[in-house]
């Protein structure tokens, strides 16, 4: 699949592209207990020893309130609401939450278990650790990404967010799903251009002077789907974003409100953004190389409802390579 | 660069702002002169996105517009009544809407319709009363009111308080 920049975009013909398959299998693939309906309580039981898996621990979330979270471990939750989902990553350092009242939740345990046990290829094959974590390769992430920009100015913007509109407007007429994957790319080609490289400097930017990346470096930001689920991703080459900081940033605004929690200087952000994308989306990934890529994508149901949408559960993975 | 401009129309008592494109970090609003208009109503009809670093713009700009003036919004897409029920500011106390959108759905067509909701029709200052269903005049197909009712129409309930 080509990837587009401000060069070859011009006068092209927009066309997405179709998936070689054709109507794709479904990439739930049970991993544990086959037919078995899992929950909070049995999935942990029934997480797989002797599994593809050996340093990664499944363990129950609900009603935890004083435990500490290491980086191997898979927080299994039912139903737990936005606000504390996010606070049990802030206060008690959870890295990942899988939520088991949605119909995936086993390809988001192995989205989790892969993050945790083979990092690097996240940054490489970011689509297929997502859509096919047992299986991650080169294959597998150009069966499901649709479309690819790259960019590396603050100018560049629009040409990529009408790109990405052009591409959805293909697929589904729902304007609100449109908006809302707009809004999380705008916010996604924002961070990577403006926050990446001026954090790796130690600097901050006077937000409506433009940026330009340095000479070399350029990001990426793309579209992937399958027939339920639709992702939208940007990866960075500097490595500067902090977890952490993301994570504060979010709980804030959930636990504050979004206009208290919002940074109303002349330099830098609003501080609201990563919350935005967050609150759009059903499951959040996020990693962090660092000095070396981050990576921020966000997963939204496709053909479902956005008042459905709004009331599901969500899971969320971050990762900082080389942190315990 | 910006992709946002507007169009100002004096209308009898007040000035009409017709607002247009993308609300983001590069928008200037000190290039929009309200000539000391004391009632302007802030059209929204082609407002196509907002993010967060034009949310922060828009605060600091409107707050200071509504001290002037009284404020009516119209024609607000759901981009916007969003954020009038997220981020406490973005709507003025003083200011009112007047109009605004509210989407209809249909999971088995993936059909969406936008239907746009007047004060004193479809809402009053205060309380709403919006259908659970509509059909569509062109495809016959029956969409849902595609929100939650209780967070999307905050903003007229808490009115009522």
């Amino acid at each position: 699949m080509p990837i587009l920049n401000e060069k070859n975009l011009k006068g092209r013909v927009f066309k997405s592209r179709l998936n070689s398959q054709g109507m794709l299998i479904s990439t739930g693939r049970v991993i544990v207990g086959a037919h078995k309906k899992l929950n909070e309580n049995n999935a942990l039981a029934s997480f797989p020893l002797g599994s593809q898996w050996k340093n990664v621990e499944a363990i129950s979330v609900n009603g935890k309130s004083e435990d500490s979270f290491t980086a191997k471990h898979i927080g299994v939750a039912e139903g737990l609401e936005s606000m504390e989902a996010i606070s049990l990553a802030k206060k008690h350092g959870l890295k990942h939450l899988v939520n088991t009242s949605k119909a995936d939740y086993q390809r988001e345990l192995n989205v989790a278990a892969h993050m945790i046990e083979k990092s690097d290829e996240l940054f490489k094959y970011p689509v297929a650790s997502v859509f096919t974590p047992e299986a991650v390769d080169e294959r597998n992430e150009d069966k499901f990404k649709f479309v690819e920009y790259e960019f590396s100015k603050s100018t560049e913007k629009y040409n990529a967010l009408i790109l990405l509109e052009v591409e959805l407007e293909k697929i589904s007429s729902n304007e609100s799903l449109i908006t809302n994957i707009r809004t999380i790319a705008d916010e996604l080609f924002t961070n990577a251009v403006y926050n990446a490289p001026n954090k790796a400097k130690g600097k901050i930017d006077h937000r409506n002077q433009g940026a330009q990346m340095d000479a070399g470096k350029s990001a990426k930001i793309f579209l992937a789907k399958d027939e339920k689920m639709l992702l939208i991703g940007c990866i960075d080459p500097y490595g500067s974003l902090h977890p952490g900081d993301l994570i504060t940033r979010i709980d804030n605004c959930y636990s504050n409100g979004v206009a208290q929690s919002m940074s109303m200087s002349e330099m830098g952000g609003a501080g609201i953004g990563a919350y935005m994308a967050f609150d759009l989306s059903t499951s959040f990934y996020v990693g962090v190389n660092p000095g070396v890529a981050s990576i921020v994508m966000c997963a939204i149901p496709l053909h479902v409802s956005n008042r459905k949408i709004q009331k599901m559960p969500k899971n969320y993975h971050f990762l900082r390579v080389g942190s315990e | 660069m910006s992709s946002f401009n507007f169009k100002l129309v004096d209308q009898e008592g007040s000035l009409r702002v017709m607002l247009r494109g993308h609300i983001d970090e590069d928008i200037q609003f000190d290039t929009m002169d309200l000539n000391g208009a004391s009632e302007v109503v802030l059209d929204f009809k082609d407002i196509a996105s907002i993010n967060s670093c034009g949310i922060r713009e828009w605060i600091r700009w409107v707050s200071g517009v509504a001290e002037g003036a009284k404020l009516v919004f119209e024609n607000c897409p759901k981009i916007i009544v969003d954020q009038i029920n997220m981020v406490t500011g973005f709507l003025p106390t003083t200011a009112v809407v007047r109009s605004f959108y509210v989407p209809y759905y249909n999971e088995d067509t993936d059909e969406e319709k936008m239907v746009l909701f007047t004060d004193g029709k479809e809402f009053s200052q205060g309380s709403i009363d919006a259908p659970e269903e509509i059909t569509d005049e062109k495809s016959g197909d029956v969409l849902e009111i595609d929100v939650i009712e209780a967070k999307y129409f905050k903003f007229i309930n808490s009115k009522a308080s």
